[in-house]
C-alpha cells in the first residue's frame, strides 16, 4: 500500500464515517483525533497518527500503515476489523451479539453459530461479537444466527 | 537433544570464561513469559481474567507488563491471546525498549523491526501515539511483523521494507533509533542454534552488523540515542561491535539503570583485542530464566 494510493478523508468525510458507525452501532465514536485513509476498490478504511505527515515520505519503501479498521459496504453498512470494532464496540448499543463461553470458542475457531439473534441485531448486517467485556471481532448476522467472518489469522486452529 | 550436549568445544571454552562455571547450570529453556498489552486491557484486568482461567503469573521485578506465565493451556491457542490481549515474549527481548525509554509523540525508527515483539512494545510505551517506522528487509517478515501490529491494535506505526543498510540514503533522522540487529541467536539457548554456530557464520553476521549499525548512526540526530541489542553471547556480535561504535563512530556509551535486573557489564577484552573503556558501560543479561542478550545505549 503506497501513500500514492489511498485517499484521505477530510473532516466532512471523517463525520460521515462517525454517523455510519453510529448508524450501525449506537455509538458515536470520534475519529477525529487520527487520519483517516480509504485504500483500494474495496473501500479498506484505515487509522493512524497524525505524525505521519511530519515526516519526508517520498524516499520511504512503504509496506504498509495504520491500523485497519474497517470496509465500508453498500446501503451505509462497515464491517468492522477487530480492532475496529474494540474500538467501537465497548459503547455500542445496536448490533452487538453476546455469547456464553462455548459459543465463543466455536466463533473463534471460525464455525458458522445457529442462534437466535437478539432484537438488537439487524439480520444482513454486521455485528459486534463479545464474551461478557471481550470484543472477538464482527461478522454477518443472518436470519437463523452468525456467518463467521473471522479472518484466518485470528482464529484459534488446532486446540 | 540437551542443550550442553550441543556445544562445540570452543563454545564451552568461551561460556565458560565469559560467564564461569554457573553457565553450564543456565543450560535450559527459558520459562514461557508474556507483556501485556495495555493498549487493549489494563495489567489488573487481564490478571484477574486469566488467574479465574488458572493462569500463574509471576511478575518480572524490573517491567511491570511483563510477566512468567504458566498454564495447563496453549497460551498462544486462546481468545484473548487472538484478540491482542498480550504477547508472548521472551523477558530479555523486553529490555531494549525500556532502555530506549520512548516518549509520547516522538518518532523513532525501529531498523530491523520483524516480527514486532519490540516494536508493539515501543507502540505501548508511546501511548500509541507518535510514530514509528518500522523497517525490515524480508517480506515474509514483514507479514508476521503487520499481522502483530493489527492484531495488538498499534496505529502509530508505517512498516517500509528497505535494506537498513541502505535505510540512510533516505535522509531521514530520528532521535531515537531501536538496531536490533539479526545475530547468531545463542542466546536462545537452543541447540540447534549452537550447532550451526562457525566462523563462517560469525563473519557473515558481523559484516552485517557493521553495515547496519554505519546506517543507523547516519540517520541519528546530533544527540540522539541508539540502542544496539543482540540476542547473542558471542563477543564478536556485541563488544566487538560496540568498540567499533566507540572508536571508528565516535559515539558515547551510556550507562543503562534497570533496577532489579541481573546482568554484568560488557566485557573489557576478549581473544588478546582490548575494548574500549566504554564497552563496559553496555549489559549483557545472564541467560537464567531467560534469554541471553546484549544491550547498549550509545549517544551521538
Amino acid at each position: 500500500m503506497q501513500v500514492k494510493e489511498v485517499r484521505f478523508y477530510d473532516r466532512e468525510e471523517i463525520k460521515e464515517l462517525e454517523r455510519i458507525v453510529e448508524k450501525n452501532y449506537g455509538n458515536k465514536i470520534d475519529l477525529s483525533k487520527f487520519l483517516v485513509f480509504e485504500s483500494g476498490k474495496e473501500r479498506k478504511v484505515w487509522l493512524l497518527t497524525k505524525k505521519f505527515f511530519e515526516i519526508d515520505l517520498s524516499k520511504l519503501k512503504i509496506n504498509s500503515f495504520g491500523l485497519y479498521f474497517g470496509k465500508l459496504k453498500r446501503n451505509e453498512k462497515i464491517h468492522l476489523s477487530t480492532e475496529g470494532a474494540q474500538l467501537v464496540g465497548k459503547n455500542a448499543t445496536k448490533n452487538v451479539l453476546e455469547l456464553d463461553e462455548a459459543s465463543a470458542l466455536k466463533f473463534m475457531q471460525g464455525s458458522d453459530l445457529k442462534i437466535k439473534l437478539p432484537k438488537n441485531c439487524e439480520a444482513h448486517n454486521f455485528v459486534i461479537i463479545k464474551r461478557k467485556d471481550d470484543i472477538l471481532g464482527c461478522s454477518l448476522a443472518l436470519e437463523d444466527g452468525i456467518k463467521n467472518l473471522l479472518p484466518k489469522s485470528r482464529r484459534i486452529i488446532g486446540i | 537433544m540437551k542443550v550442553e550436549f550441543a556445544l562445540k568445544e570452543f563454545q564451552r571454552e568461551r561460556y565458560l570464561k565469559i560467564y564461569g562455571k554457573e553457565f553450564f547450570e543456565f543450560l535450559k529453556l527459558p520459562p514461557q513469559s508474556i507483556r501485556v498489552n495495555t493498549l487493549k486491557i489494563s495489567v489488573e484486568e487481564f490478571k484477574k481474567k486469566m488467574e479465574r482461567r488458572g493462569w500463574k503469573f509471576k511478575a518480572i521485578e524490573w517491567y511491570e507488563e511483563g510477566f512468567y506465565v504458566e498454564a495447563r493451556e496453549n497460551i498462544s491457542k486462546t481468545i484473548e491471546h487472538q484478540i491482542g490481549y498480550f504477547f508472548v515474549q521472551n523477558v530479555s527481548s523486553m529490555i531494549p525498549p525500556l532502555v530506549l525509554e520512548p516518549k509520547k509523540d516522538e518518532i523513532i525508527l525501529d531498523l530491523c523491526a520483524a516480527p514486532g515483539a519490540k516494536t508493539t512494545q515501543i507502540a505501548q510505551l508511546m501511548e500509541n501515539s507518535g510514530l514509528i517506522i518500522a523497517n525490515d528487509v524480508k517480506i515474509k517478515r514483514l507479514r508476521a511483523l503487520r499481522g502483530n501490529l493489527q492484531r495488538l491494535g498499534v496505529i502509530n506505526t508505517v512498516v517500509t521494507l528497505m535494506d537498513g543498510g541502505k535505510f540512510w540514503k533516505t535522509g531521514l533522522k530520528f532521535k531515537k533509533i531501536l538496531l536490533d540487529v539479526p545475530c547468531s541467536g545463542s542466546g536462545n539457548l537452543n541447540p540447534r542454534i549452537f550447532q550451526q554456530i562457525g566462523k563462517y557464520t560469525m563473519n557473515y553476521l558481523t559484516r552485517i552488523q557493521k553495515r547496519l549499525l554505519i546506517s543507523a548512526f547516519k540517520c541519528l540526530e546530533e544527540d540522539g540515542i541508539l540502542v544496539y541489542s543482540t540476542c547473542s553471547l558471542e563477543p564478536e556480535e556485541n563488544e566487538e561491535i560496540i568498540d567499533f561504535a566507540v572508536k571508528k563512530l565516535g559515539l558515547s556509551v551510556e550507562e543503562i539503570k534497570i533496577k532489579g535486573l541481573e546482568c554484568m557489564e560488557g566485557l573489557k577484552s576478549w581473544n588478546g583485542k582490548v575494548f574500549s573503556e566504554e564497552v563496559r558501560k553496555a549489559i549483557r543479561v545472564i541467560p537464567r530464566d531467560k534469554e541471553g542478550f546484549f544491550v547498549c545505549k550509545l549517544r551521538k
